[in-house]
């Protein structure tokens, strides 16, 4: 409502802003008197280069108001060295450029306004660095950053070519974001182009301070565990991505980009994968599957052969597993919960705490709880044993929404494996995957190329082809 | 249609359907009829039985496109009688339904759970196939297939495993022939390949009209059980013997478990065929409880609506818990037989003839 009447007033456009600014203080504002033209300089302090505004607008203007030269209102962009300089004909996006730290100048004659923005952006910002949470070994180090031009740039400098296109769209009532669909003319299918263009037109929210926050806004599924999009800070991730014909989303101030649809074997892949020989990565593709389903199913089979099935453990082993286990007082479930509860909240501890204290947690963890649960009896060693590789193999997992969502079902297997041993744990399996199967990331199937099956897709699945190199397939 | 990418996963369907109890309690049933080591040539003859059979149905499914043998039934002989032959079928599938996991309840009992009651092993079975039975018809395909390669691994593991511990004398005399018991053999062996007669089930959803590609799905799907079946056939024989394999109530999982294989982390391997083997039990349930739904929906005219879904799943449950033993449980077997017979020719037979009928009417 607001805006709206602001709009129609025909009363001095300055004046409306700083009202819209509750005269904040950092709105400052400048009155140049031109002959005959009266310019007014609006830009917030903070966030414009006070250098760029004297080098490319103050300074020209000054110096030609010395010549006799008549000049109209429509010369003054000629007169700005500036690549962009933009005509604003809606008064009412005055603020979002001076939010984006352009310059407003206000060429007024007698009655006339027009309004122009300079684009004078000073913004603190770091380095495109390695993301922290994905490191590579080898393969581009460069990552997104907070700032939705920077990233534009970086996947341009990755993907160069004049079919990479953005689309801008804005979202939020109180504060806007905005938000970007980034995809490959002619690779991407129109069909998902447009339920992603559907999805984010749809949101109604007061403001998105992350893609984190965005992904949950645009997910169907607000009840699996799973993560619906893909979440990479990885420049080359997301252009791997968009060349099978996927649809990137970038959203303003998150270093964090999405990519949809995404199928559980893309959550698997890390990009070093593509950067090695097939016949070292394909092996690495099998370890990264085999700890997943690790991390996932051991400490569940673990008890349930433990308190089930003796006699499917080797004799040998049944006996010293047997030792270990005397004078633990408690059902080897509710040891396992306690180890694992005990891990999850070190892993948690670890990542809070500053660097250098976060070391002294590991040690704590590692030699203090875990030596001495061990030596009063509290755990069997072979479960500190289980619990712990179990942990180990959920670090390995290149995604780390899937290893938050494994580390989340892990409890939903314990609980049927401690129930009902291996069968529980098979029929836990079948409720899972009956989930991953009737799970849809915009309206593609989670579990491709293994259901629906496509043989001919599995060359970049558990292993890596090599003809896989240099082509890509697509979705 | 034609192409390899549409008919893969309905073959997988009817593998992952057909393939169940019978690659268990088949080599016992079968040698105290038989009773011969070349018994394996009553399976190949009774897959070629069921796959005339499954042809017929065709024949009758192809006249009326994207249409289920429970909407065709009550269009060819009256409204009635075409509930009352959905109603049997629809009991046909809940039997099976429920024989099925009975005796996977007893194996479990047997080899994984001595102590768990039998309700609490068959109660999270129904339960989690009512789950993915809700989710419709292609997702209950993606599921198929998803499983259907590690089946096929643990099937080929097992055979690589038990090649070590066949005795060739128990295979011997080959190709002994004894035309009348082998014969006999097939009334058996054909009620193992049941699950191709959810073509008239499937054929709802997917256009299954030309000749050449049905018959090669079917013939590929009948054909690959055959020849797992015949596999195992061989291996028990071999490894058991035909005198053990009479009085040994679960073969194939005594073979298993006589697989010794020293230094791995476990020996005992029927853990290992048992993890699949229960997986092909799950699909074989999914695909009858499914059909027993869409069947009492389009029966009663009603949707398909959760409440439906659980009320399937109950009867499956308490007709499974019937039986108060395994000898019992077996006897119930014979009369499910003559409720196959029932449903598997009896009515694509009449509402083939009944197809010509109308369409001379016409």
């Amino acid at each position: 409502m607001k805006r709206k009447r602001f709009v129609r007033s025909s009363s001095l456009v300055e004046e409306q802003i700083k009202l819209e600014f509750h005269n904040s203080e950092d709105l400052k504002h400048k009155t140049i008197q031109l002959d005959g033209l009266t310019l007014i300089l609006l830009y917030l302090d903070d966030i414009s280069d006070r250098m760029v505004i004297q080098k490319t607008i103050l300074s020209p203007l000054l110096t030609i108001s010395k010549d006799d030269t008549k000049i109209s209102p429509t010369d003054i962009p000629d007169l700005i060295p500036m690549a962009s300089v933009t005509n604003i004909e809606d008064h009412s996006t005055i603020s979002r450029h001076l939010m984006d730290g352009c310059t407003v100048l206000i060429v007024r004659e007698t009655t006339d306004d027009h309004v122009y923005s300079v684009k004078t952006t000073y913004s603190v910002k770091r380095s495109p660095d390695e993301p922290v949470n994905e490191p590579t070994i080898s393969g581009p180090r460069d990552g997104f950053i907070e700032c939705i031009q920077d990233n534009k740039a970086l996947l341009r400098t990755h993907l160069k070519t004049s079919d990479l296109l953005f689309e801008q769209y804005l979202v939020g009532k109180d504060v806007v974001t905005s938000i970007s669909i980034t995809y490959l003319k002619g690779k991407a299918s129109e069909t998902l182009i447009n339920e992603v263009r559907n999805r984010i037109t749809k949101i109604e929210v007061d403001y998105i301070t992350d893609a984190g926050v965005l992904e949950q806004l645009i997910e169907l599924n607000p009840l699996s565990v799973f993560p619906e999009l893909t979440s990479t800070q990885h420049p080359t991730k997301v252009a791997n991505a968009l060349l099978e014909g996927r649809v990137a989303i970038m959203t303003d101030g998150s270093p964090t980009v999405l990519v949809a649809p995404t199928t559980l074997n893309m959550l698997l892949q890390a990009p070093d994968d593509y950067y090695f020989k097939w016949i070292p990565a394909s092996l690495l593709r099998m370890l990264s599957y085999f700890t997943a389903l690790i991390s996932v199913l051991l400490p569940a089979a673990y008890i349930s052969l433990i308190s089930f099935h003796h006699g499917l453990i080797p004799t040998s082993l049944a006996v010293s597993l047997s030792k270990t286990r005397e004078g633990v007082p408690f059902p080897s479930v509710i040891e396992a919960f306690i180890m694992e509860l005990t891990i999850e909240i070190l892993r948690e501890a670890g990542v809070r705490l500053p660097k250098p204290i976060g070391s002294t947690v590991s040690i704590v963890g590692a030699i203090v709880i875990g030596e001495t649960a061990v030596s009063s009896g509290i755990v069997s060693p072979m479960m500190v044993m289980v619990i712990s590789f179990t942990a180990i193999c959920s670090f390995a997992i290149p995604n780390y929404q899937l290893s938050l969502a494994l580390r989340t079902i892990r409890f939903f297997f314990l609980f049927f494996a401690a129930m009902l041993g291996v069968y529980g744990l098979l029929i836990a399996i079948f409720i899972v995957t009956t989930h991953l199967i009737k799970l849809r990331s915009f309206s593609s199937p989670y579990m491709e190329p293994f259901a629906p099956i496509h043989f001919k897709r599995w060359k970049d699945s558990i292993i890596r082809l090599y003809y896989r190199v240099g082509k890509r397939t697509g979705i | 249609m034609q192409n390899n990418q549409h008919s893969l996963p309905i073959i997988i369907f009817f593998i992952s359907t057909i393939i169940g109890v019978g690659i268990v309690t088949l080599p016992r049933e079968t040698a105290s009829v038989v009773g011969q080591p070349n018994m394996w040539i009553s399976v190949i003859l009774g897959g070629i039985v069921a796959f005339i059979n499954a042809l017929l149905i065709f024949m009758l499914m192809k006249k009326y496109p994207l249409k289920t043998v429970f909407d065709i039934a009550p269009e060819l002989v009256g409204k009635w009688f075409g509930k009352l032959f959905n109603l049997v079928f629809v009991c046909y599938t809940i039997a099976i339904s429920a024989y099925v996991i009975r005796t996977m309840a007893e194996i479990v009992n047997y080899y994984l759970l001595d102590k768990t009651p039998k309700i609490v092993v068959l109660l999270v079975l129904v339960l989690s196939c009512m789950y993915l039975v809700s989710s419709g018809l292609p997702n209950i395909l993606l599921f198929f297939q998803l499983y259907f390669p590690i089946i096929l691994f643990m099937f080929l593991l097992l055979t690589l495993l038990s090649i070590k511990n066949i005795e060739p004398t128990h295979l011997r005399p080959i190709l002994y022939m004894d035309g009348i018991d082998l014969l006999k053999g097939v009334n058996s062996t054909f009620f193992s390949f049941v699950g191709y007669e959810l073509l008239m089930v499937l054929s709802g959803e997917h256009r299954l009209t030309r000749w050449k590609p049905v018959a090669s799905i079917l013939g590929i799907s009948i054909g690959s059980v055959c020849f797992i079946y015949v596999l195992f056939f061989i291996l028990n024989i071999g490894v058991l013997s035909i005198e053990e394999l009479k009085v040994i109530t679960f073969p194939t999982i005594e073979m298993a478990k006589a697989i010794e294989f020293q230094g791995f982390f476990f020996e005992r391997f029927e853990l290992l065929f048992l993890f699949g083997w229960i997986i092909t039990i799950f699909t074989t349930l999914t695909a009858y409880y499914y059909s027993a739904m869409l069947g009492f929906c389009k029966t009663v005219n009603c949707k398909k609506t959760f409440l439906i879904n659980a009320i399937i799943g109950l009867v499956i449950l308490i007709l499974s818990l019937l039986p108060s033993g395994i000898t019992e449980l077996f006897s119930y077997g014979t009369y499910l037989n003559y409720l196959s017979y029932a449903s598997l020719i009896a009515i694509p037979l009449l509402l083939f003839l009944f197809s010509f009928k109308k369409g001379a009417m016409k």
